[in-house]
């Protein structure tokens, strides 16, 4: 039974990585679009042109 | 954003009419528009070559917002307009003018970009997300998610994933879908008929179908629809028809649209389900007002199509045109038997359809419109709705109403909703 067990235990790990790794993915998309958007940029932007969606003049 | 992505669909050849998804779009842009039922203001910019940035703050009972970035692979500089240089018609949604794609549009591209798109609402931190990745000459991969985060312990994160493979040709486009909701899978088909890209005939017929299956529901879905879209012979004005069918549901769908101008299309749309015999008729319209100093001179539209017919006419000569300076009775048989049959070949009907059509497309294409009014009415729910879009400045205003003019309950009319939404991009 204690192979039941262990894989129990590893089901909660299982789920907490996977919650974990969301929790990661969701937070971390804009930043990953906002670094892909300022690395193909041949004049490297500063962060307030990147992130400001306001005109500038 | 939803501009940005059609952006990009057209700097990346991708013709978005050649789906099932779109055989509809005219009567749902006409007859179902959405119309603003708060205060909502959107700024948007282009930060860099490939990134773009857009704020939303809508105000309905507690102020809420938005924060969206967009990565695109490809240079957008030739789609993209500020919202001082843009078109009006090419942002918004009206009448859709249905062109074959060719086979050429297709395989122009050697690239394969990619884009990708996060939205973060607040104050709920709700994301929104998609990539869409070009991964062959007709095909592409787009991946939907939304995500809500876990914020207490009483909230559980919820997650949906979307992933549609779709193909196309000029012949016809299939779409697969698979849904992490309920494991829905999803399969649409169209197939255009009488499409040839080689003949210039903007006629075109084309039949689809979608079926749908949640496996954890065990519950199906299907429906069916057929359109036909063609331009007058008289005008080039360009008309379309849809049938749709759904026979689970039992509902039969028939519209019928026409750009009776420049400026104004007219549609209806009938509707009758067969298992509960109701039924529901509803008529819309929309009017462009063009710029104050920009609006077209029709005699001179008129003459070009007529000149246009014969310029056409004379080109496809070539023999005569080559030796006009000579009498037709002074050449050899031959030579006179390769002119007749030259100009037995000329369809001087067909000529002049495709070049009104052509003509048409043109002027509409080129006009410049300052604003836009939609109006629909159903006769049975009772219900109008009016949306006007127009340009104040370097902004585009969107103000609308939706009333029941004949409600039960109440003594005049109800209104049901009504908004406005100010939107600024550089």
């Amino acid at each position: 039974m204690s192979g039941l067990n262990l894989s129990e235990e590893s089901k909660e790990r299982f789920g907490k990585v996977i919650e974990s790794s969301k929790n990661i993915a969701h937070y971390a998309w804009l930043p990953l679009i906002l670094y892909l958007g300022w690395q193909s940029t041949s004049n490297k932007p500063s962060l307030i042109n990147l992130l400001s969606p306001l005109p500038t003049a | 954003m939803d501009y940005t992505q059609r952006c990009f669909y057209t700097a990346s050849n991708w013709n978005d009419e050649n789906s099932y998804e779109s055989i509809l779009a005219t009567s749902k842009n006409l007859l179902n528009f959405k119309i603003p039922d708060r205060f909502k203001l959107n700024i948007s910019s282009k930060n860099t070559e490939y990134s773009y940035s857009s704020v939303t703050l809508s105000q309905l009972n507690k102020l809420s917002g938005s924060l969206a970035y967009m990565y695109c692979s490809a240079d957008l500089k030739d789609e993209y307009q500020s919202s001082k240089n843009l078109q009006l018609q090419s942002v918004l949604q009206g009448y859709r003018l249905i062109q074959p794609s060719s086979s050429s549009s297709l395989l122009k591209t050697n690239q394969r970009p990619i884009l990708l798109y996060g939205k973060m609402y607040f104050p709920s931190q709700f994301l929104e997300a998609m990539i869409i990745k070009r991964i062959s000459l007709n095909s592409q991969l787009i991946l939907k998610f939304i995500n809500t985060p876990k914020l207490n312990k009483l909230q559980n994160s919820t997650s949906i994933m979307t992933l549609y493979y779709q193909k196309q040709n000029e012949k016809s486009s299939q779409d697969f879908i698979f849904c992490t909701n309920e494991a829905l899978f999803g399969f649409r088909n169209l197939y255009n008929i009488g499409n040839n890209s080689n003949s210039d005939d903007s006629s075109l017929l084309s039949i689809g179908f979608e079926l749908w299956y949640a496996s954890k529901s065990m519950s199906p879905g299907i429906s069916t629809a057929l359109r036909y879209s063609t331009h007058l012979s008289s005008s080039g004005k360009p008309l379309t028809m849809t049938l749709a069918i759904n026979p689970l549901l039992g509902s039969i769908e028939s519209t019928y649209a026409i750009k009776t101008d420049l400026s104004s299309t007219f549609i209806s749309k009938y509707d009758f389900n067969i298992y509960s015999y109701e039924s529901d008729l509803t008529l819309g319209f929309d009017i462009w007002r063009y710029a104050s100093d920009s609006k077209p001179n029709h005699n001179h539209n008129q003459r070009e199509k007529v000149t246009g017919g014969k310029h056409q006419f004379v080109n496809t000569s070539i023999p005569l045109k080559n030796k006009n300076s000579r009498n037709f009775n002074n050449l050899d048989e031959l030579e006179q038997e390769e002119i007749v049959n030259s100009f037995m070949q000329v369809k001087p009907n067909k000529l002049i359809i495709e070049n009104n059509s052509k003509n048409f497309i043109n002027d509409l294409n080129s006009a410049n419109f300052t604003s836009s009014l939609k109006c629909f009415t159903s006769l049975k729910k009772n219900e109008l709705g009016l949306l006007w879009e127009g340009k104040f400045k370097d902004w585009l205003l969107t103000t609308g109403l939706k009333i029941n003019y004949k409600d039960n309950n109440s003594i005049g009319p109800k209104l049901y909703g009504y908004g406005l939404e100010l939107q600024y991009s550089s």
